[in-house]
């Protein structure tokens, strides 16, 4: 019942991104536009805005809203620490780190290159992280990961930065991406990342199992059968794809991973295949109404998308940290 | 016969003491010289921090704000060093470039390097204080005396290019350029008066992808076109919001509502007329490309960095060309 109710939360969470905006346009021209455009006509303001501009922000925005989401859910039951964020990897640091590269040495100028700079950039990034937490005895521990991870992260943040600084070119280029926006996504950006979301969100669905038998100790797990070895790859393998692709997609966009999965488990507990399916859900939730709020709240521009979760997640932060009782894990 | 003292030794003291009367007395005379040189050398100039006494005829000026350098040559003065634009230098003119390659340099925009300036041994150090505050004023007038200006808004180069005109002792050169500027200004406007009473909108880069930023009269960019051509802004164009700052971001959702007013469209672009990746993306967008203005050709990029009067005639020479005559013949 609960999930429904967030499924119909979730379809009238992407009609009012279509008739809610820097211009407001009523439920009737928004139905005119998208009956126009799958009779494969229409034309004019109306439909270039609801059919050019809206819907595949919406689109992109539903599908990175549940991969953040879901990727953050992930890594907070891989780390066992429930305020662990898809970054955490080092993701947004290497995609952008990758972007900087591309727009600064390959002229890279467009969100259709970005994309695929900033995928290789999660990638790489999350593959160095395992390799240098798999080095030593003790393996790839969550501990070590997260160390690691936060280490490559401000290191390559700070390349990033002195790049943008010291090159023009790539300051104006990394202005729009980096501080993570849905403007302008159209349905090139979302072909290009879906494959490798839904293999991300197929991994995931495949380790809530494990995952569940982890949460009781890793002794306990091996009991069970579960592989510990192999659910901590598939999980970073999936928080690669999830996080990897979105942020590609979106350009980093901070606390969704952070606070959803945080949410979902006050209503749902802490069984992962639950956890994650309504995470799926609702994260898209948030990161639209984010971006329509972004939309109207400094007339006439917009405020990106990122700086919107940012305004909420950070207190949403610091109310969780100061309570007494974090949800558990 | 007795034995006489050798010369030399019974002439050394009297011949020090001797020696050093003069020399005392030289440089007892030798202030009160230089006083009065110096006094007849400098002059007193008001400047955003109070009188500084400037020389008269400056012959080392380093340059410390991002258009003095500009504002220098266009009184004839060649700072000996200014800040570092070799990042930006295809921003430039031919003219401008030229100045770069050949200049030593202090730092880079809002980053003086102090050390940089007293190596340059100005005698005159000018800026304005959008990157000089009062505790970097102080600093730098330990090393030479330094005039730094302001204006009534950011980039008001004509009132603070009168007064490092002044500061230079060049103020004949500024008042010359203003005039060749206003009486060529007033050619333009009497010959191509139906043009620029048609609607514009000057437009510049946005925060977002696709979208863009309106020019207003009375900012840096929009009052070349508005005030001192006279262009009409469109009526199209929403009113500029209190305490703006000459320009307005504007979503890419709203194109049509802002811009469908506006017959031409300039945009912002380097000398060889290359638009930004961020404006040459927002032209091409549908929204974009069904406006009027669009649709008849009528949008036109123009190098707008004016920050003198010698600048300020290239870009009345450069609208004139790139909007003023294609649009007589459309």
């Amino acid at each position: 019942m609960g999930l429904i109710v967030a499924v119909v939360v979730l379809l009238a969470t992407i009609v009012g991104s279509l008739a809610v905006g820097a211009r407001y346009i009523p439920p009737a021209d928004v139905l005119r536009a998208l009956v126009d455009a799958v009779e494969g006509r229409g034309s004019g303001e109306i439909h270039e805005i609801v059919v050019g501009l809206r819907l595949p922000r919406a689109f992109v925005g539903a599908v990175v809203g549940a991969s953040l989401g879901v990727a953050g859910a992930l890594i907070q039951a891989l780390t066992r620490n429930p305020l662990a964020d898809p970054g955490i990897l080092g993701v947004n640091a290497g995609a952008g780190f990758l972007v900087t590269v591309g727009i600064g040495w390959f002229g890279v100028g467009d969100i259709q290159g970005y994309v695929w700079f900033s995928f290789a950039g999660a990638a790489a990034a999350t593959l160095l992280v395992f390799v240098i937490g798999n080095t030593g005895p003790s393996g790839a521990t969550p501990v070590r990961l997260t160390l690691v991870g936060v280490a490559l992260g401000a290191l390559l943040s700070g390349i990033s930065s002195m790049i943008s600084l010291l090159n023009p070119t790539v300051f104006e280029g990394m202005r729009f991406w980096g501080a993570g926006t849905l403007t302008s996504r159209d349905e090139h950006v979302l072909w290009a990342v879906l494959p490798f979301i839904l293999i991300g969100l197929v991994l995931a669905a495949t380790v809530a199992a494990p995952l569940n038998a982890i949460a009781l100790g890793e002794d306990l797990a091996r009991s069970l059968g579960a592989g510990v070895l192999r659910t901590r790859i598939t999980v970073i393998v999936a928080v690669t794809l999830l996080a990897g692709a979105a942020t590609a997609a979106a350009g980093p966009i901070g606390f969704v991973g952070l606070m959803v999965p945080h949410v979902v488990r006050w209503f749902v507990g802490p069984d992962q295949k639950w956890i994650l399916v309504y995470t799926a859900v609702c994260a898209p939730i948030l990161l639209l109404g984010a971006d329509v709020v972004g939309r109207v709240v400094v007339p006439p521009q917009e405020m990106q998308v990122g700086i919107v979760t940012a305004f909420i997640g950070a207190p949403v932060l610091v109310y969780l940290a100061r309570r007494r009782k974090i949800t558990g894990l | 016969m007795p034995r006489v003292a050798p010369l030399r030794p019974r002439l050394a003291v009297p011949l020090t003491v001797a020696l050093l009367l003069v020399g005392l007395t030289a440089c007892s005379a030798e202030p009160a010289d230089t006083a009065a040189a110096d006094a007849a050398d400098t002059r007193t100039v008001e400047t955003a921090y109070g009188e500084v006494e400037v020389p008269t005829e400056p012959l080392r000026v380093v340059a410390v704000s991002y258009d003095t350098p500009w504002q220098l040559a266009a009184v004839g003065v060649t700072p000996v060093a200014m800040q570092d634009y070799s990042a930006y230098a295809e921003s430039f003119t031919a003219d401008q470039q030229e100045l770069i390659a050949d200049t030593d340099t202090v730092g880079a925009f809002f980053d003086l390097n102090i050390e940089a300036v007293m190596a340059a041994e100005p005698d005159l150090i000018v800026g304005d204080v959008l990157e000089i505050d009062e505790a970097t004023f102080d600093e730098l007038s330990k090393i030479a005396p330094t005039a730094i200006f302001e204006g009534e808004y950011r980039g008001d180069w004509r009132v603070i290019g009168a007064s490092i005109a002044d500061a230079v002792g060049n103020a004949d050169a500024f008042d010359s350029a203003e005039a060749a500027y206003d009486e060529e200004l007033a050619r333009v406007q009497e010959e191509y008066a139906d043009v620029i009473e048609r609607p514009w909108a000057a437009i510049g880069d946005g925060d977002v992808e696709g979208g863009f930023s309106v020019l207003y009269p009375g900012g840096s960019v929009g009052a070349l076109f508005f005030d001192d051509l006279g262009a009409t802004l469109a009526p199209s164009i929403p009113e500029e919001e209190d305490g703006d700052k000459g320009w307005m971001y504007i979503s890419p959702e709203l194109t049509t509502t802002v811009l469908s007013g506006a017959e031409i469209i300039v945009t912002g672009a380097n000398p060889a007329g290359e638009l930004s990746a961020s404006l040459a993306g927002t032209l091409t967008t549908p929204l974009f490309t069904e406006l009027p203005a669009s649709a008849s050709g009528q949008v036109y990029g123009v190098w707008s960095s004016v920050t003198d009067y010698g600048t300020a005639l290239e870009w009345l020479e450069s609208v004139e060309q790139t909007v003023l005559i294609p649009a007589s013949a459309s």
